[in-house]
């Protein structure tokens, strides 16, 4: 008796939507063990989450705030995704993009905020885009993997603002802990009213409507969408895959730097060793997760990283309510993801049981 | 049925020349719709090659994978030295000394050969033990003149010598009868000529040699010392090489067979469409696949092109395309030279292209309305400034389905859920309502049933009254014959013959194919 898997043909948006659903709870289910283990009763851990997350002003105010970064990474790596590349870049994108912002705010600190700000962002964008673009330049010219360079790119990104935050531009006033000055508050994202969330929110939300109509309505889109699908195809119908490829990871990364210009401007005002890499919130790897949770729509996208800024919250007041250690909620995302992915697996394939001879 | 396989492993022991050592008997297998195998006997003797020679789809696949076990026969027995055996798996033939050489190589790049070699098997693996492998190695190659160096990692061989591992890794399994599958159709003619003479020596020591090959005449001649022709899955004769000559063999491989009854409308050729000066192109590994091709086809023209697969007609066709870059000669296109122009271009200019594989001219994820307009998405109406107009692509999907016949559940279908034969349609609908000026068609018909066969075959026909020109490349010498007006006959990246089509004799086409000069 042996298993196979045959090839499903009635995939519909709505299975695809049952399927993550389906993946979530099995993930809560099996991290229910895992709290178990640690001594924790699970029930009243998913209440405690639940409620940090998204039971007070307090609490959306922080679920929003991680929520941005996740947004932006999510469609850093559903962009080059549709072109049937894997962006694993985001996190040095960001950073990229955190750098390429606080080097803005640096260098014009007399601007005044409404020409500060804008700058910031094209900046941050096209510093992530460049990062982005050089790995779909390495990609479409020499066939180089693009797991392998966006990936490495990463570590030079982070070094890079390990770097700048020890030593060029690291603040005075012998404070133990290397971080940069502050940048000046023109250069500070507004934020809502009575919470932390700052504006950079709307710049995700309106970038994952018009990246859902591009997509889908453009003839660019269409020609991203050949690409990914069938690159022969492409090619034979006169489409330009290095030019896609450009353009996919270009846009992919600079996406990713806006999270980064996010984090800078909005949130932190310097930046920081190890600051954007805790290990409760790697948002460049985590936009993989979320991507995959909202099934590749940019629009789901919204939801999903909105929900995973939640369980992200929640996981951090849970460490503190039960006590748990810290790599707590990176060991639930990885759960997440795992279970989300086999979940897609088994959403394009059904196993059949070999019953003698086929 | 364990005791079956109680066979002296080395049946050579005692074994003359001569000496039958393995027998099909009536072999038959059937596929849903074909019979692949048609009561077929064919025996291998001790010491000969004994070369298996057919078409595409003559049959000679399955028998091949019959013999190592990856198929039962429906009906009919082997006998091996006058027992009957099972071969139920490769391991059940190599455990008989059957050895295969698959056409695509089955090694590890990045491994020596010796470690090849024994891969799978239960030896080797500490060091002290591996010195013993590679002595049997050598002994081995030196018995059969097959220099290989086993320390040497398979990515540094080149085919020829992948291919000597190969045989090497089944001589290591004791194998005494050795099947090679299509041995020469990735060496270059001089590692093609080394082989020949390595078989015929191999034979000779006692070793039983069945190559299998498609349609290279003369490797058969100067290799085999028997030959069997198949057609459609049936032994046409089994005669003795010497007794037979390269266009008796083509004669019969390629048979008689009834013209399809097309309607073909009585127009005179027009104007030049494409013409073509001395093209020479690589292929993809390479190798020199266009070796100095001109021809011209014109206005309500269709020009046949027939050959074996690999003879450089895909090549020409990615060229015309705009697919494959050329290295010397020009592509004239209405009078301009387009040699130059990007694929795109090419498209714009009225150049259609039906390619060799349907999932090359379709996006499986995309729906059928969205296939249909691969070529003219980026054109009026479907394209506004950044937009696509989602309504004109579905109105002209209304449209081309009943036209085209095309049998899918609705115009939001993704392609990859229709048969060939539809997607083939899907294309040919696509490419013709552009209205192309040429359209080139790589095996429009390879693999579909009759109907779609003749329906794609009368579509064709019917773009003579609109002046369009077409090169129909095929493998299937009954279209070529009863749709194209002239035919150009390709090997080895030459036209070894052009006729017109009235005037074509089949032999004659099958011996060009086989780069026979008349």
């Amino acid at each position: 008796m042996k298993f196979f898997l045959q090839k499903r043909t009635d995939i519909s948006a709505a299975n695809n939507i049952r399927s993550v659903l389906i993946s979530v709870a099995l993930a809560l289910v099996a991290f229910s063990f895992v709290l178990l283990a640690s001594g924790a009763d699970p029930i009243s851990a998913y209440k405690d989450i639940v409620m940090a997350a998204f039971g007070s002003v307090r609490g959306l105010s922080n679920t929003g705030i991680k929520m941005i970064p996740f947004l932006l990474c999510g469609l850093a790596f559903l962009v080059p995704r549709k072109a049937g590349l894997w962006n694993i870049g985001g996190v040095g994108q960001l950073h990229m993009g955190a750098v390429m912002s606080a080097w803005v705010a640096y260098s014009f600190p007399d601007l005044p905020a409404p020409l500060l700000i804008p700058l910031m962002i094209i900046a941050a964008f096209i510093g992530g885009g460049l990062l982005g673009g050089i790995c779909g330049f390495l990609k479409a010219k020499w066939s180089a993997n693009e797991v392998v360079t966006t990936m490495m790119f990463n570590y030079v990104a982070i070094l890079l603002v390990n770097h700048l935050s020890a030593y060029p531009w690291r603040r005075g006033g012998g404070i133990a802990y290397p971080m940069t000055s502050e940048i000046v508050p023109a250069a500070w994202m507004p934020v809502i009213a009575g919470t932390r969330i700052h504006y950079t929110v709307v710049i995700g939300i309106v970038a994952a409507i018009i990246i859902f109509y591009w997509l889908r309505k453009t003839k660019t889109g269409y020609e991203i969408r050949t690409v990914g699908s069938n690159p022969q195809a492409a090619k034979y119908s006169g489409i330009s895959s290095m030019k896609i490829i450009l353009l996919t990871m270009f846009i992919g990364g600079g996406l990713a730097g806006l999270a980064g210009f996010g984090e800078v401007s909005g949130l932190q005002h310097s930046l920081r060793v190890n600051d954007f890499t805790p290990p409760d919130a790697r948002y460049g790897f985590s936009g993989l997760i979320v991507a995959y949770l909202a099934g590749m729509n940019s629009l789901v996208l919204i939801i999903s990283s909105f929900l995973f800024g939640g369980i992200i919250t929640g996981g951090n007041t849970l460490q503190i309510i039960a006590d748990l250690s810290s790599g707590i909620t990176g060991l639930f995302q990885g759960l997440i993801l795992i279970f989300v992915i086999g979940g897609q697996v088994l959403l394009r394939y059904k196993i059949k049981l070999k019953t003698g001879e086929p | 049925m364990r005791e079956e396989k109680t066979i002296d492993i080395d049946f050579r022991q005692g074994c003359k020349p001569g000496d039958m050592v393995l027998e099909l008997r009536n072999i038959t297998k059937r596929f849903p719709g074909v019979l692949a195998n048609d009561h077929i006997n064919f025996d291998v003797k001790a010491g000969e090659v004994h070369a298996l020679l057919g078409e595409n789809g003559a049959g000679k696949t399955t028998l091949m994978n019959i013999i190592y076990g990856l198929y039962q026969p429906d009906e009919g027995e082997i006998y091996l030295r006058g027992k009957k055996v099972v071969i139920r798996s490769p391991l059940d033939a190599i455990a008989l000394g059957i050895g295969m050489v698959h056409q695509r190589f089955k090694l590890v790049p990045s491994l020596t050969v010796a470690e090849n070699i024994i891969l799978g098997l239960r030896e080797g693996g500490i060091i002290g033990r591996m010195k013993r492998v590679v002595e049997r190695i050598e002994k081995l190659s030196e018995k059969y003149s097959l220099q290989v160096d086993p320390s040497a990692r398979i990515w540094q061989l080149s085919a020829g010598e992948k291919q000597r591992v190969e045989i090497l890794k089944m001589l290591y399994r004791n194998a005494q009868i050795l099947v090679l599958d299509e041995p020469t159709s990735i060496l270059t003619p001089a590692e093609a000529e080394q082989l020949s003479l390595l078989l015929r020596r191999m034979a000779t020591q006692e070793m039983a040699v069945v190559p299998f090959i498609t349609h290279k005449l003369p490797e058969v001649i100067a290799t085999s010392n028997r030959v069997t022709v198949l057609r459609r899955g049936r032994v046409v004769e089994e005669i003795r090489t010497d007794q037979t000559n390269p266009r008796d063999l083509a004669r019969k491989m390629v048979g008689k067979s009834v013209l399809f009854q097309l309607k073909k409308p009585e127009i005179a050729p027009g104007d030049p469409v494409l013409e073509i000066k001395n093209l020479r192109a690589l292929n993809d590994k390479g190798i020199m696949a266009l070796k100095g091709i001109s021809l011209t086809i014109r206005e309500s023209e269709i020009l046949g092109i027939a050959g074996v697969a690999g003879n450089g007609q895909s090549e020409l066709a990615e060229v015309i395309a705009g697919l494959r870059g050329v290295l010397s000669g020009e592509i004239i296109f209405s009078g301009e030279d387009i040699t130059g122009l990007s694929t795109r271009r090419r498209i714009e200019k009225g150049i259609g292209h039906i390619p060799e594989e349907y999932m090359i001219g379709v996006v499986p994820d995309f729906s059928v309305a969205d296939n249909l307009v691969l070529d003219k998405y980026f054109e009026k109406p479907f394209s506004r400034r950044w937009g696509l107009d989602h309504k004109a692509v579905e109105r002209f999907a209304e449209e081309m389905i009943p036209r085209y016949n095309i049998r899918t559940p609705s115009k939001e279908t993704p392609a990859i859920h229709l048969s060939g034969g539809n997607l083939q349609k899907l294309i040919l609908a696509r490419e013709i309502s552009h209205h192309p000026r040429l359209l080139i068609t790589n095996l429009p018909t390879h693999g579909l049933d009759v109907g779609a066969a003749e329906f794609i075959q009368n579509q064709l026909l019917a773009l003579k009254l609109e002046k369009c020109a077409i090169l129909l490349i095929s493998e299937d010498l009954d279209e070529i014959m009863s749709v194209s007006d002239r035919i150009a006959v390709f090997y080895e990246g030459r036209i070894t013959g052009m006729v017109p089509a009235a005037e074509a004799v089949k032999d004659n086409l099958g011996a060009w194919m086989a780069g026979v000069k008349l």
